[in-house]
């Protein structure tokens, strides 16, 4: 393994009974990676991220981090490793300091130095309120201490499993910015899952996608969108002659009326002559929109997935 | 481990239902004290009476000591639970509040981690018997005085020397502090099986409950496991109180009572380290 | 012949003459005799020292101030605890003489001094049996030296008494060493009631006087009992 390979897993499995909650998952983050874990509610990116953490016993299959084996050399594999699962929970009956030196000094094994914890704190905006119980604490606050405590001990790859669930859109938008300053200031390593895909759209470089337990895909963001890059949103109107003569048209593939208009596939070179010849037809065209969004693609995949 | 241990007494003392024990303690202690001294001593008369026709017994029997002796009598049924309240959320605590999530992605093992709690539970286990025992002791010469000591037993009756009691009480509290492990181990372990507050205590006095029964169940049947159920050498703190020591009981019961603690502690590890985190 | 037939004869009466003037003893005249010089006594105050080292009983070594005033009222103060068998202290004349029907059973040497050993049987009471009891009083000293005492079927208490002369006038005891040797009876109320277990079974006990004053007023109040002490 090279040493830019933050994380490789191995045919990673865990079983609960007869069910498969993950299943054959080879991922592969690498330094410097945003590396965007997707899929549906329960597809097993959560198990998939306590694996990696050493939460969860895997029933199968090997995780490697910093090169090291996490079964054999766990305490070395983690020492460069900050996480959040799912919500941060704290020590309610704590206050937000004595939390970060509870958490600090499992990975120090030692009491971090009070400046430490307190510039971290100040990071995300919580040094004024350092000093009260978690249990006062908002929401959006545990979060951001979720962040300080991940962050305090200065790791290199840090995994947030859903880290904007249950925030407000201004704080999925703060989120959002922590991680690119994370990754671009900092240089640490982000593995994040989510089941918002616009949101891992906007911040990952790479990613993989997770359904029904398995592994769909893995690849450079920018790759894996190429290949929904032709997707046309058509709003039209009347929308089923306009289905129609789309359907006719050779350059037009797949066309389907949703509730937003007519998606179809149109090679960038081809939507004017379409749109012309809609509008000769009589049709109004209201707006063409390029759909190439990682959602779009995470949907078809996704969708022929649970039609296998 | 000192440093995991510092926190994991940290947090166990942060917390508000650790104070329960040694307020419940705090309060207990100068009722019964109180009670004793509106009662004024019949209770050692009732004791001897026995021996009041054979002997003509002089001496302040009714002392600091002998209330001492009688609180610890009295309360090992409640300091059980007192200490169930506490060690039974060690594991299970963490898991209701989900901060293993916090804690086990940390490069510290779960062995040590979770030997770091059972020292911390233990520990908070001696701190209760300690009070209990500085409590007893030191309200009850204040209040009642000094002299020797009558202790009574299945054995006969020994009256131990005011001189020598200091010593006798202290191995006391000490073996008294050893059963007492017993009981923070079980519910330690049980605070691994079970994932909410109430279940350990409820669970770790059952099963206390039950083995006591078999402890004083006079059948037959059930003589030959009698010699290896925990409860039936919790009062060995007992045998402190003797002149001679009984060293081959001590001994039987230290051993037993150490072997519970080391399944207890074993059995957790094993849990513990294969325990997935789910909440 | 005829001088040691003279002497003979002299020798006779003279012995005749002795016996004649001493008064036939019985057990009562030897009671009354040990009661007439227990009664010189009033009260006394005495140190004890001594140890009780029975069978399922530990006392630790005693030192005790004993009190007594007549007919028999007892006080002791002790700094710790003490354990003195009644039947030590509870050796009375008086109620050797009223509460039991004695037998001259003759006479014995003891250490080179003629004792008379006296049978006593407790009168009877109803709903209690007879017990039986040995006394050996001192010919020279009328005071007692040595009991056995049979209090019940299967228990025995041997006790020897060693006096002295206190101020000049006053026998009284200096040492008592005892054993006791309580066989388990069924039929003890004790035993059944309470605890076998917790009745002594053997064992030996000694008390040792000192330090007497004698017949120095000592008040009835005195011996009131206080509380907390267990009499």
């Amino acid at each position: 393994m090279t040493p830019d390979i933050i994380l490789r897993t191995t045919n990673l499995g865990k079983k609960y009974r007869d069910r498969w909650a993950s299943q054959a998952i080879d991922l592969e983050v690498r330094r410097g990676d945003v590396f965007g874990l997707l899929g549906p509610n329960g597809a097993g990116k959560s198990t998939t991220i306590r694996m990696i953490l050493s939460l969860i016993r895997p029933t199968a299959g090997r995780v490697e981090l910093f090169g090291r084996d996490l079964h054999r050399e766990r305490e070395k594999a983690l020492q460069k490793v900050a996480g959040i699962v799912e919500k941060p929970d704290f020590y309610l009956y704590l206050s937000a300091f004595r939390n970060m030196q509870i958490a600090g000094s499992l990975t120090l094994g030692r009491t971090p130095e009070s400046r430490k914890v307190m510039d971290t704190l100040a990071l995300v905006g919580l040094a004024e309120r350092a000093l009260d119980r978690v249990k006062t604490y908002s929401h959006g606050m545990k979060q951001r201490l979720g962040i300080a405590q991940a962050l305090l001990t200065d790791p290199e790859f840090i995994l947030l499993d859903e880290p904007t669930n249950g925030l407000d859109p201004q704080g999925m938008k703060e989120v959002r910015e922590l991680v690119r300053t994370l990754s671009m200031e900092r240089g640490i390593t982000i593995l994040l899952s989510s089941h918002l895909l616009n949101e891992v759209e906007q911040v990952a470089t790479r990613m993989a996608i997770i359904n029904r337990s398995r592994m769909v895909v893995q690849g450079e963001v920018k790759e894996l969108l190429k290949a929904s890059a032709n997707r046309v949103l058509f709003k039209l109107s009347p929308p089923k002659k306009s289905l129609a003569l789309l359907s006719a048209m050779r350059t037009v593939k797949e066309p389907a009326l949703t509730e937003e208009g007519i998606i179809a596939n149109v090679e960038p070179k081809h939507v004017p002559a379409a749109v012309a010849a809609l509008v000769t037809a009589g049709v109004r065209v209201h707006g063409v929109e390029s759909r190439h969004s990682l959602e779009e693609y995470f949907l078809d995949i996704t969708s022929d997935n649970s039609e296998q | 481990m000192l440093n995991l241990l510092y926190w994991e007494l940290f947090k166990t003392f942060a917390k508000w239902r650790t104070y329960i024990g040694f307020i419940a303690v705090g309060v207990l202690i100068p009722v019964i004290l109180w009670i004793m001294w509106i009662e004024g001593g019949d209770f050692i008369k009732y004791q001897l009476r026995s021996l009041q026709s054979e002997f003509l017994i002089t001496g302040n029997l009714f002392n600091g000591w002998a209330i001492a002796q009688i609180i610890m009598n009295g309360l090992w049924v409640h300091v059980p639970a007192l200490i169930a309240l506490v060690a039974g959320d060690q594991l299970s605590g963490e898991a209701t509040a989900g901060t293993f999530r916090l804690t086990l992605i940390r490069p510290v093992s779960r062995a040590r981690f979770l030997n770091a709690k059972y020292l911390a539970t233990l520990l908070y286990t001696f701190a209760l018997v300690a009070v209990i025992g500085v409590m007893a002791v030191g309200l009850g010469l204040w209040i009642f005085g000094s002299g020797d000591l009558i202790a009574i037993d299945r054995e006969g009756i020994v009256i131990l020397s005011e001189a020598d009691l200091p010593m006798h009480f202290l191995f006391a509290f000490a073996l008294a502090m050893w059963s007492m492990f017993v009981v923070a181990s079980l519910a330690f372990f049980i605070s691994a099986l079970v994932e909410n507050a109430i279940g350990p205590i409820i669970i770790t006095m059952t099963v206390i409950a039950v083995f006591y029964i078999i402890t004083f169940l006079p059948v037959a049947s059930v003589e030959g496991i009698k010699p290896w159920l925990f409860t039936t050498h919790m009062n060995v703190w007992q045998q402190a109180l003797r002149d001679p020591y009984d060293w081959s009981a001590i001994l039987e019961s230290v051993v037993v009572l150490g072997a519970y603690d080391l399944a207890f502690w074993g059995a957790t590890m094993a849990l513990f380290l294969r325990k997935d985190i789910l909440s | 012949m005829t001088r040691s037939a003279i002497l003979l004869l002299f020798t006779a009466a003279f012995v005749l003459s002795a016996a004649a003037q001493r008064p036939a003893m019985t057990a009562e005249t030897v009671l009354k005799r040990v009661k007439a010089n227990f009664d010189a006594v009033q009260d006394y105050t005495v140190t004890l020292t001594g140890t009780v080292d029975l069978e399922r009983l530990k006392v630790p070594k005693m030192n005790v101030t004993l009190y007594f005033k007549q007919p028999n009222r007892f006080k002791t103060e002790s700094k710790g605890t003490s354990f003195i068998p009644r039947n030590l202290l509870d050796i009375n004349p008086a109620d050797l003489l009223s509460k039991f029907d004695g037998t001259l059973m003759g006479e014995e040497m003891m250490d080179g001094r003629m004792q008379y050993k006296l049978r006593m049987v407790t009168k009877p009471v109803k709903g209690r049996p007879a017990s039986d009891s040995y006394v050996w009083v001192d010919g020279g000293t009328w005071t007692i030296t040595r009991m056995e005492a049979y209090p019940t079927e299967g228990r025995r208490i041997e006790i020897l008494i060693e006096s002295s002369l206190i101020d000049g006038k006053y026998t009284l005891p200096t040492r008592i060493r005892a054993s006791f040797d309580f066989s388990q009876n069924p039929d003890s109320l004790a035993e059944r009631v309470y605890n076998p277990n917790r009745i002594p079974r053997k064992g030996k006990a000694e008390l040792v006087y000192s330090g007497y004053r004698v017949n120095t007023g000592l008040s009835d109040e005195f011996f009131e009992q206080k509380k907390n002490e267990i009499k």
